[in-house]
């Protein structure tokens, strides 16, 4: 089973919402970095100006690339439901090189106190109590959901690509897209 | 580990369920709480609350000057030494000048509705009076035209009406940063996915605009009245205003269609005429008035920013006298197009409950309110609102002030416009004022840095003798305390708070952690320091007692129930929207105004006497440094000074991740900023005769030529040279107000140079 995200970019607001309750559930200090990243897309020329914003987190790729860069193998894709964890964050020599792996930036180094990296579980904790992780019940318009890919590709259809975007055929992340409505 | 059922207490006009996680006393995270409602969700302010709770510079103790006033230096001093000093200073004040020495700065920085700067109102009055200032900042524009036009401020459709809209126009409003109402970015993006046509009128590409609306409408700021009478202008050329309900409802239109046509003054107010003034083509003012005209129901939902311009009252009048042109008054669907602030709990249920800053203006009108729809359920407590503050010794058997619109306001000389405050303290009662102001007393908010023309607020400040301000951080004004005090914030003490206006629903702040270090609540400062002047009364009842007190004026009929679930909401069977019986059956259901119509023209503002300034018809009036201000050639550009995300006014500016989370940026139009030699992320300087700050530059499209933006709130940092290194707009912004009270801090010209 894999398990993945939705993420309706003509919903997104670009509020960070997401971004404040994700590193509240995770108890992080102000020093750590954030595990989901809102990028602003702005184009055109005034007064035809557009402004999309880009969901970026950890997406559990179905093909990892930080797991084969990881030299001490601390990344670990889980076989019942695909969710890459680090194993032993202790060991982690804080390389960088699952960093630079990643199409999407989404192991985030710590660069205060313990060396080593962070990124988004698809907050395992809750996801065991039967809860979706934090981002998806926070945001305002909700605009972020996750499930089974199955279960993604039967509610919201099949988009895999969208602009701004890295090439999801590198890692394959199980993610759906929505695309802004750019009919005006 | 425990749960607290919560709520975000601040000033952007929503109110919010959190869920408080509390660990050996300790806040370790906060979470959007489930009431079932997916339009109740928090934004990033509240989810992260504990890092302002306990910020590294969050106050601990009562503190003291020891250096020169403004020089930032104190020293710890107990509670008792403190108080003893404030009770003695003012009572000598008092004393020796008169209470109306004393001028209260309260703030709206805790928006909860028990923990609020009434505090401060209610014991300055038991001690024997104050000077108190009226101008609600953020709306006082929409409150005149409110009370002008309808005669009440509880106008306004619930959020979920903006489903029954065919077509919504957001006029100078971006809730998807400044959230206005908790539920609205719900429901416009369900608006927005229904069909329904948005369009975004606004200086600025915001977020809302991207988010919601197909086409946005770039106008210069403090233009907008100018644009909505050339819309007029083309409804009545096409004869698509509906005359019925002209007729029916409304008083004095034939003055304004006077005005509009060119024969009050022989200038048509075409859509060639609006161009030059507003910067939108004619061709785009007559579709969108043509498109708002024939599109029913249609909603126009004013934001409050072009408001705060000089003449902003008279956007806000003319957004009104659009809507109930084109019949869009008390039909779902529709808008009443101006404070929009009907659906509290409060106003639905005969408590009209807003901010004690506002009662200077409003005593008249509190009785004035529109038979409702829906019978409110029972209340206790008619009569007095929030903590109850007495009369203010110092206003009895005053004149009005010159500004007292007659039935409209009704303040008396004593007060100060906000606008003024410095001038006030400057000039005294040889420069015209009631009074000498010698002490300033602030609670609950940084009215140095939130004001205008902040160089001059300083050169005030150092006039007095006394200056108290309780805070949770050594804020701008903190530093010019003499006396500064550590308060509670909402996390740590019981509370009630609701939103502005918008959503009828109350949410229970439970206390989730003892006072940080030595800090008090407001509330109980006071307490005590009435004790040490001798005063009685001041807080005799527990806090239970005022919170059930308070829960029960707003109708709720389970105060426990609601304690523990921490929500109450009044349900309705279809969305709320006010004015339906006066629609429906004028005959019973009068309007409450004078003459019982909606007043397109208000012979209260005629008795005004200046329809230079003050029309009684809505007219484009055009404001200092206003487009044909000879003033461009040295400072061409007109700053606007918004709401960013990251803060809520000047709170969060402190807290290190919501500073990372954007730069503190001046927004210029890669137009303006090449002939200026200014690129992206370059260092820049804004400027007038005001004073200068250093900023960073950001250029982007998203702004229109000749106007730049920066957002309001962070904090005045100025070096030995006066440069304000802080970025503050309100270096910039003038101490000047409206006739009809509006706070202009949107009207500013200014210059940007590359440092």
């Amino acid at each position: 089973m894999q398990i993945g995200f939705y993420f309706d970019q003509s919903r997104c607001i670009g509020c960070c919402a997401c971004v404040a309750a994700c590193r509240s559930w995770n108890q992080l200090d102000q020093e750590m970095p954030d595990l989901i990243q809102i990028v602003p897309q702005e184009g055109g020329e005034f007064p035809n100006v557009s402004l999309s914003y880009l969901f970026l987190s950890c997406f559990h790729c179905i093909e990892p690339a930080c797991i084969p860069a990881c030299p001490d193998r601390l990344l670990v894709k889980r076989a019942e439901d695909g969710i890459v964890v680090i194993t032993d964050p202790e060991q982690c020599t804080g390389c960088q090189l699952c960093v630079e792996a990643c199409p999407y930036g989404a192991p985030k180094v710590v660069t205060a106190g313990k060396v080593g990296i962070v990124m988004c579980n698809l907050c395992l904790d809750r996801l065991s109590e039967g809860k979706a992780p934090v981002c998806v019940t926070t945001c305002p318009t909700e605009a972020l959901d996750v499930g089974t890919m199955e279960e993604l590709i039967a509610k919201y259809g099949e988009l895999r690509e969208l602009e701004g975007f890295a090439d999801y055929r590198k890692t394959n992340p199980p993610i759906i897209f929505q695309a802004r409505n750019l009919e005006k | 580990m425990k749960v607290v059922p919560s709520v975000c207490c601040h000033d952007c006009g929503g109110s919010c369920p959190l869920n408080i996680y509390v660990e050996d006393g300790r806040i370790t995270k906060i979470e959007a709480r489930d009431v079932g409602l997916p339009a109740m969700r928090p934004c990033l302010r509240g989810l992260l609350y504990h890092y302002r709770v306990y910020a590294p510079d969050r106050l601990k103790y009562p503190m003291k000057r020891s250096g020169e006033r403004g020089e930032g230096k104190f020293v710890r001093v107990s509670w008792d030494e403190a108080l003893d000093e404030v009770a003695e200073r003012i009572t000598h004040i008092k004393d020796t000048y008169g209470p109306a020495a004393i001028l209260n700065l309260g703030g709206s920085g805790p928006s909860g509705r028990f923990h609020s700067s009434a505090a401060l109102s209610r014991f300055l009055n038991m001690a024997g009076g104050q000077t108190k200032y009226w101008n609600l900042r953020s709306q006082q524009g929409g409150l005149f035209a409110s009370l002008a036009t309808y005669g009440t401020i509880n106008e306004g459709s619930d959020r979920a009406d903006l489903l029954n809209s065919k077509m919504i126009i957001l006029w100078g409003c971006n809730p998807a940063e400044s959230i206005f109402g908790t539920e609205t970015r719900w429901y416009l993006t369900q608006a927005k996915e229904k069909g329904i046509k948005i369009i975004c009128v606004d200086p600025r590409f915001t977020d809302s605009a991207a988010s919601w609306a197909s086409s946005w409408v770039p106008i210069r700021p403090g233009t907008d009245a100018a644009m909505l009478v050339a819309m007029a202008y083309i409804i009545l050329e096409q004869g698509l205003q509906s005359q019925h309900f002209l007729d029916t409802y409304t008083v004095g239109f034939d003055k304004f269609r006077d005005y509009v046509t060119g024969v009050e003054d022989g200038v048509a107010k075409t859509p060639e005429w609006a161009e030059g003034i507003t910067g939108v083509p004619a061709e785009t003012i007559k579709t969108l008035a043509w498109e708002y005209a024939t599109t029913k129901p249609a909603a126009i939902i004013p934001g409050f920013a072009p408001g705060r311009t000089a003449r902003g009252e008279q956007y806000h009048r003319a957004a009104t006298t659009l809507s109930v042109m084109t019949g869009n008054i008390g039909i779902h669907g529709g808008a009443t197009a101006c404070l929009g602030t009907a659906t509290t709990l409060s106003a639905m249920t005969g408590n009209i409950g807003i901010h004690d800053g506002a009662t200077a203006c409003l005593e008249e009108n509190l009785s004035a309110l529109p038979p409702r729809e829906i019978e409110p359920p029972p209340s206790d407590h008619p009569d007095d609102f929030d903590l109850p503050v007495p009369p203010n010794p110092v206003e009895k058997d005053q004149p009005l002030h010159e500004y007292a619109v007659k039935g409209i306001y009704r303040h008396t000389v004593d007060k100060i416009n906000f606008s003024k405050t410095w001038d006030a303290i400057l000039r005294g009662k040889a420069g015209g004022y009631f009074s000498d102001i010698k002490m300033l007393y602030s609670v609950g908010g940084d009215s140095l840095n939130q004001s205008c023309e902040i160089n001059r607020a300083v050169e005030a400040i150092k006039t007095l003798e006394f200056v108290v301000v309780h805070d949770h951080f050594m804020t701008p004004l903190a530093r010019f305390a003499d006396i500064l005090l550590p308060a509670t914030t909402w996390c740590e003490r019981n509370d009630i708070n609701f939103p502005w206006g918008f959503g009828h629903y109350a949410l229970y702040a439970n206390k989730a952690i003892e006072p940080f270090y030595e800090s008090k609540n407001d509330l109980d400062i006071f307490t005590e320091l009435a004790a040490k002047m001798g005063i009685s009364g001041y807080n005799d009842k527990t806090e239970d007692e005022w919170l059930r007190l308070i829960a029960a004026k707003q109708g709720i009929p389970d105060y426990d129930a609601f304690k523990a679930s921490g929500f109450y909401k009044l349900e309705t069977l279809e969305p709320y929207v006010s004015f339906q019986n006066q629609i429906k059956d004028p005959g019973h259901y009068p309007f409450p105004t004078p003459s019982g119509k909606v007043e397109i023209f208000s012979q209260r503002i005629a008795d005004f006497n200046r329809p230079d300034v003050l029309p009684p018809i809505p007219k484009y009036v055009e404001g200092w440094e206003g487009p044909t201000d000879p003033k461009r050639e040295q400072y061409p550009l007109q700053l606007i000074t918004t709401h960013s995300r990251k803060r809520t006014h000047s709170q969060f500016h402190n807290i290190p991740w919501y500073g990372q989370l954007e730069p503190h940026e001046v927004w210029v139009n890669p137009i303006d900023a090449k002939p200026r030699d200014i690129k992206d992320h370059d260092q820049v300087k804004v400027f007038n005769d005001r004073g200068v700050i250093s900023i960073q530059a950001k250029l982007t499209n998203r702004i229109m030529p000749g106007v730049v933006n920066i957002y309001q709130g962070a904090w005045y940092e100025p070096d030995p040279s006066g440069l304000d290194r802080g970025g503050c707009v309100n270096v910039l912004t003038r101490g000047e107000h409206s006739p009809g009270g509006a706070f202009c801090s949107n009207t500013a010209l200014v210059q940007v140079e590359k440092i």
